[in-house]
């Protein structure tokens, strides 16, 4: 499997804030594909019609408008062929509850939107060497 | 002088009497659940024509059937356990609502008869209050949310555009718009402070602070070094066991240490803290030895958002004192300037004593 044929789909209600995903991506010359939903509502669009092309991860905001992102851990769990994707949260929430809950709906991380640049790098850098060598079922 | 005593006491009229004045309704239920003697602010519940059928009736009629059911069954635990209480909402017969903290209490007359003593305090006027308080307080929370994320949230997005442009087009913008851009920076940087500030200001108290005893001199020091300024201040202080809630302690310390470094207007001085102890508060004496605080504003200081210099000579939201008041306001204690010669001298008075209401 080439590690550029992972796609991040990110559902991110936030102009800037998906222009931040993207400039770290391309500051570490990532070329992989990346969609954008801007709520729970179109990213379960995307999905449910096979709109994105597999395998693929998902990074996830928390506070959207129609569908948040816990609503959408919730209807991706209970879907049959969509439970066992893996989503990565990043949010400016740093409510328990919310981590708390992420983890029950098994994301794979929890990431916190700082204010400085470089946390969103490591984040980057960090899965940029996941998809080099994670292993994704076939489908 | 005995007899009389021993008369006075053995005088039934009396406990009537005390029992018809009782500003709660109490009245005396036998094992049928029929008042048997009912006091003045009782019967007054009823509309007159029917204050005469109230003493040998149950009254459940006059009552909603709903709330009924609540009177009996808590009248058959108070008959069967001895005692049973209860916060409910009464339509009374006369028709007004109120909520009543009812005691229900048996006892036995001395032909060995079964009875339940019930007295309700009219508690409305503090349930509205308790629930106008809750309400503020989910308010306040919601507020304190929108600070946090809503506010913040457009103010790192144009921090990241500037920062942005700045990596983009560095190279080709003049000098005037990089300084202008630097501006943007440092503006956004002290909103985000106030905000975060204000944050803190309307959270300070919602989480319980612990009483710990701590050596409070230690205690000090290690809040002096943990503040990033340059300037050091000789540092002096009281070694001395207090027990006190320590992390509310440690806002009061941490926002009056780094005052004092933070304003002082020479390349060094000191820091003097005396603690003094009475058998009901804790006095504790902060004096510096910089620039102080002109008479006329030494109530002003203490106010939201207030500074004495503009905040480009000094950062700083103006929220330290203020959050400080607010906290000792709380733990019912105080804060002040006093006059000194040289510098500033805050008295910061803690009671010993635990004042804070809490009802759990």
């Amino acid at each position: 499997m080439q590690d550029n044929d992972i796609t991040v789909l990110v559902v991110e209600d936030d102009d800037i804030d998906y222009m931040t995903v993207k400039r770290s991506f391309s500051k570490r010359k990532i070329m992989n594909p990346m969609v954008r939903a801007i709520d729970g509502v179109e990213a379960l669009e995307l999905l449910k019609g096979k709109k994105i092309g597999y395998p693929y991860i998902i990074l996830l905001d928390l506070k959207m408008p129609r569908m948040g992102g816990l609503e959408f851990l919730e209807k991706l769990r209970a879907d049959s062929e969509l439970k066992d994707t893996v989503v990565f949260v990043l949010t400016t929430s740093k409510d328990e509850d919310d981590i708390h809950y992420s983890y029950e709906k098994n994301v794979a991380g929890y990431f916190l939107k700082e204010e400085a640049s470089d946390s969103m790098m490591s984040l980057v850098d960090m899965l940029d060497g996941y998809w080099r060598i994670v292993q994704f079922p076939t489908k | 002088m005995d007899e009389k005593a021993e008369q006075f006491v053995g005088d039934d009229s009396l406990s009537d009497l005390i029992f018809d004045n009782i500003p709660d309704y109490a009245f005396i239920k036998d094992d049928k659940l029929r008042i048997v003697k009912a006091n003045s602010a009782f019967r007054s519940m009823y509309p007159s024509e029917a204050r005469e059928k109230i003493i040998g009736f149950t009254t459940l009629e006059s009552y909603n059937p709903e709330e009924v059911q609540e009177f009996i069954k808590d009248d058959k635990k108070a008959l069967e356990l001895g005692y049973a209480e209860c916060l409910e909402t009464i339509t009374f017969p006369d028709g007004g609502v109120r909520t009543l903290y009812t005691r229900k209490k048996r006892f036995f007359n001395s032909k060995g008869a079964v009875f339940i003593l019930g007295l309700s305090s009219d508690v409305t006027e503090r349930e509205h209050l308790v629930a106008q308080l809750k309400r503020s307080n989910d308010a306040l929370d919601e507020f304190a949310y929108i600070a946090s994320h809503d506010l913040k949230a457009p103010l790192n997005a144009i921090s990241k555009l500037v920062t942005w442009i700045d990596e983009d087009f560095g190279d080709e913008l003049p000098e005037g718009a990089k300084e202008n851009f630097d501006l943007i920076q440092q503006r956004v940087a002290r909103m985000s402070k106030l905000l975060h500030d204000l944050l803190i200001y309307s959270r300070v108290n919602r989480k319980h602070s612990e009483i710990e005893t701590f050596e409070f001199g230690e205690f000090t020091k290690e809040i002096y070094d943990s503040i990033d300024i340059e300037l050091v201040l000789k540092l002096e202080c009281t070694p001395i066991k207090v027990t006190l809630p320590k992390t509310a302690l440690e806002v009061i310390t941490r926002n009056l240490i780094s005052n004092a470094l933070k304003h002082h207007d020479r390349k060094s001085g000191s820091l003097i803290i005396q603690v003094k102890e009475s058998s009901n508060e804790y006095e504790m004496h902060f004096i510096d030895d910089g620039p102080g605080i002109p008479t006329e504003y030494r109530q002003k200081v203490f106010e939201m958002f207030q500074t004495l210099k503009p905040r480009d000579q000094q950062e700083g939201s103006g929220m330290g004192l203020a959050i400080i008041k607010k906290v000792l306001n709380h733990y019912g204690g105080s804060i002040n300037i006093v006059d000194s010669n040289i510098g500033t001298e805050f008295v910061v008075r803690w009671p010993k004593v635990d004042t804070i209401v809490n009802p759990n």
